[in-house]
C-alpha cells in the first residue's frame, strides 16, 4: 500500500509525493491472521513443568511450549527424563570445548591448594577462581581431569587458553596439559612456565607454540599449541613447583581444535554457551530415544508442516492429520518420515508450526528467511 | 528452583511395571517413565528412560533408605529395586580413575541392546 505524505525533508527541499513504508518484518504468526488451524512454537519464554509454573532457562527440561498460533495447541510433556532440553549456541557455533570454563567446582585441589569462586572476571558473568597455593607442599595448584565434552583424537592440533590475574606471585605459574592425551609417563605434557615479574613465557615439553600476552583487567591470556600425543581426554593444571604461597585468578578457559583459541566462547553448561557480540541461536534439544512433546489438533488435509532445525529446515508440503494426538517424538513427528528429526538437528526456539492450507510462494519465501535468521540451516530436500 | 541432574536407567522388561509404579510413587513428575523399549534382536527385553530428573529424585531412586522412607518399602526392598536396574547413571562427573557414567546411546550400545528390533536404528 502506498501513504502519501505531506512532505519529506530532503536537500534542505521538501517534497511532495506517495512514499512506500518500510514492508513490516515478517513474522511466522502473520501465517495465521485467518484463524487457521494448527499451531505455532513461539519465541521464548518456554516452561519447565506442563502447568507453566516455572520459567525455563538454559539447560533446563521443558514441559510446556505454548501455542502462538492462537488454537491453543500447547505442546505438553508430563514426564521430567522426556522432556527436551532448552539450550544456547552462539550462532558461529560451538568452538570451546571443555564442559564448563564458567561456574563453581572447576578445579580439583592438588598439594595443599585452596580456591574460591569469588574472584573478578572481566571475559565472562561468573566469578573466576581465587586460587591459593600451600607454603608446605611442592607442585601446590589445580587441575582439572576430563576437561572436554569429549576424547581428541591423535595428532589433532589443539589450543588452549586460560587467562591468569597474579595477585601475590613470586615464583612462575605453570600451565599444562597432560593426562590420556599428553600422558607424563611418555614424556608427552605440554605446558607453559608463566614468569609474572618478568612478562615471559617459555615451553614446557614440546608444544608447538606458547604465548602470553596482556589480557583484561590485570588478566594475562596463556595459550598452549600442541599435537595430541594420544586420542584421550585432556588434564588441565595450573600449579607451583616450588612450594610457596600465591594468589592468582583462573578465568576464561577455552580449549579448541587448531593453532588459535579465537574469541572467548562463555560455557557455564552443554546446553548454555555464549560468546560475547555474537547473536545466539535458541534451541530445544530432544535426546533421540525417549523425549518428545504432544498436542492435540484438528483434522488437516493437505496442510503444511514446518520444522526448522540448526542442521536444515523441514517442509512437510502435504501434511494430514485424522485429528487427535500430535507427536514431536524421538526421531520424527506424527504423519511424517522416519528419522526425520535427527537430520533437521536440535530444533530453534520458535521454528516449528503446522497449518491447514498450503504456503504460497511469497510465504514461503518469507518463512525460510526468516527461519535462517533465527539460526536456522539451508532447506532439506 | 528445581537442581536437575542427568539420569539413565534401564530396566529389565519382566519387571518394568515394578519401576513404573515405583517411580510414579517417589515423584509426580515421574510418571510415564519406562515406556520407550528396547531389544534384544526383535525382543523386547528392556526399558529406558534418560534424560534430566530433579537432583532429589535421583537421591531417593539410588538410596535403599531414602527410597524405603519415600514409598513405605523396606530399606531391603529398596536395595532389591536399586540391585534391580540393568544400568544405572546419574551426573557426568568423570576423572582418570572414574570414567563418565554412560548415558542414553552409549547406555544401550553398552548393554547390547537396540532401539529398534532386529538391530535397526
Amino acid at each position: 500500500m502506498l501513504t502519501y505524505v505531506r512532505s519529506s525533508y530532503v536537500n534542505n527541499s521538501y517534497r511532495i509525493g506517495p512514499i512506500k513504508p518500510p514492508e513490516p518484518e515478517f513474522e511466522l504468526v502473520d501465517l495465521f491472521a485467518n484463524s487457521e488451524a494448527g499451531f505455532l512454537w513461539p519465541d521464548l519464554p518456554y516452561h519447565q513443568d506442563p502447568a507453566g509454573t516455572t520459567v525455563a532457562t538454559w539447560g533446563n527440561p521443558v514441559g510446556l511450549i505454548s501455542d502462538d498460533s492462537g488454537n491453543g495447541a500447547n505442546f505438553t510433556q508430563p514426564t521430567v527424563t522426556a522432556r527436551p532440553v532448552l539450550g544456547r549456541v552462539p550462532v558461529s557455533g560451538r568452538r570451546n570445548l571443555v564442559t564448563a570454563s564458567e561456574g563453581v567446582g572447576l578445579w580439583a585441589l592438588n598439594a595443599g591448594a585452596t580456591v574460591t569462586y569469588d574472584g573478578e572476571n572481566p571475559y565472562g558473568n561468573l566469578p573466576s577462581a581465587h586460587v591459593t597455593t600451600s607454603n608446605t607442599s611442592a607442585n601446590s595448584g589445580v587441575f582439572r581431569s576430563g576437561s572436554l565434552i569429549a576424547p581428541i583424537t591423535q595428532g589433532d592440533q589443539v589450543t588452549l587458553r586460560v587467562a591468569i590475574k597474579p595477585l601475590s606471585v613470586s615464583s612462575p605459574i605453570r600451565v599444562r596439559m597432560e593426562g590420556p592425551a599428553f600422558p607424563s609417563a611418555e614424556g608427552s605434557i605440554v605446558g607453559a612456565s608463566c614468569d609474572f615479574t618478568t612478562d615471559t613465557v617459555s615451553p614446557i615439553g614440546s608444544p608447538v607454540s606458547v604465548s602470553m600476552v596482556e589480557g583484561r583487567d590485570g588478566f594475562y591470556e596463556v595459550s598452549i599449541t600442541a599435537d595430541a600425543a594420544f586420542s584421550g581426554q585432556v588434564t588441565m593444571v595450573a600449579y607451583h613447583s616450588s612450594a610457596i604461597v600465591s594468589e592468582f585468578l583462573l578465568a576464561a578457559r577455552q580449549f579448541v581444535l587448531g593453532d588459535s583459541a579465537g574469541p572467548y566462547q562463555a560455557v557455564v553448561s552443554y546446553f548454555d554457551i555464549t560468546e560475547s557480540g555474537v547473536d545466539s541461536v535458541h534451541y530445544l534439544h530432544l535426546d533421540g530415544t525417549d523425549d518428545s512433546v504432544s498436542t492435540t489438533l484438528p483434522s488437516i488435509t493437505n496442510g503444511t508442516v514446518v520444522i526448522a532445525g540448526a542442521n536444515g529446515i523441514w517442509i512437510d508440503d502435504d501434511f494430514n492429520h485424522a485429528g487427535g494426538a500430535f507427536t514431536v517424538c524421538p526421531t520424527t513427528y506424527t504423519g511424517g518420515p522416519d528419522g526425520i528429526l535427527p537430520i533437521v538437528g536440535d530444533l530453534i526456539v520458535g521454528g516449528s508450526f503446522a497449518i491447514d492450507r498450503q504456503l504460497t510462494a511469497q510465504e514461503r519465501t518469507r518463512v525460510i528467511n526468516k527461519l535462517k535468521s533465527m539460526g536456522s540451516g539451508e532447506v532439506i530436500v | 528452583m528445581t537442581q536437575y541432574i542427568q539420569f539413565t536407567a534401564v530396566v529389565p522388561a519382566a519387571t518394568v511395571q515394578m519401576y513404573r509404579d515405583a517411580a510414579a510413587q517417589v515423584h509426580p513428575s515421574a510418571v510415564g517413565m519406562f515406556t520407550t523399549p528396547l531389544y534384544t534382536g526383535a525382543e523386547i527385553t528392556h526399558y529406558i528412560s534418560t534424560g534430566l530428573i530433579d537432583c532429589q529424585f535421583c537421591e531417593i531412586v539410588t538410596d535403599p533408605a531414602a527410597f524405603a522412607a519415600a514409598t513405605g518399602f523396606t530399606v531391603e526392598q529398596g536395595q532389591a529395586f536399586k540391585d534391580g536396574f540393568s544400568h544405572l547413571a546419574t551426573g557426568s562427573d568423570a576423572d582418570e580413575d572414574n570414567p563418565a557414567p554412560l548415558h542414553n546411546r552409549e547406555a544401550i550400545t553398552h548393554l547390547g541392546l537396540t532401539l529398534n528390533p532386529s538391530g535397526h536404528e
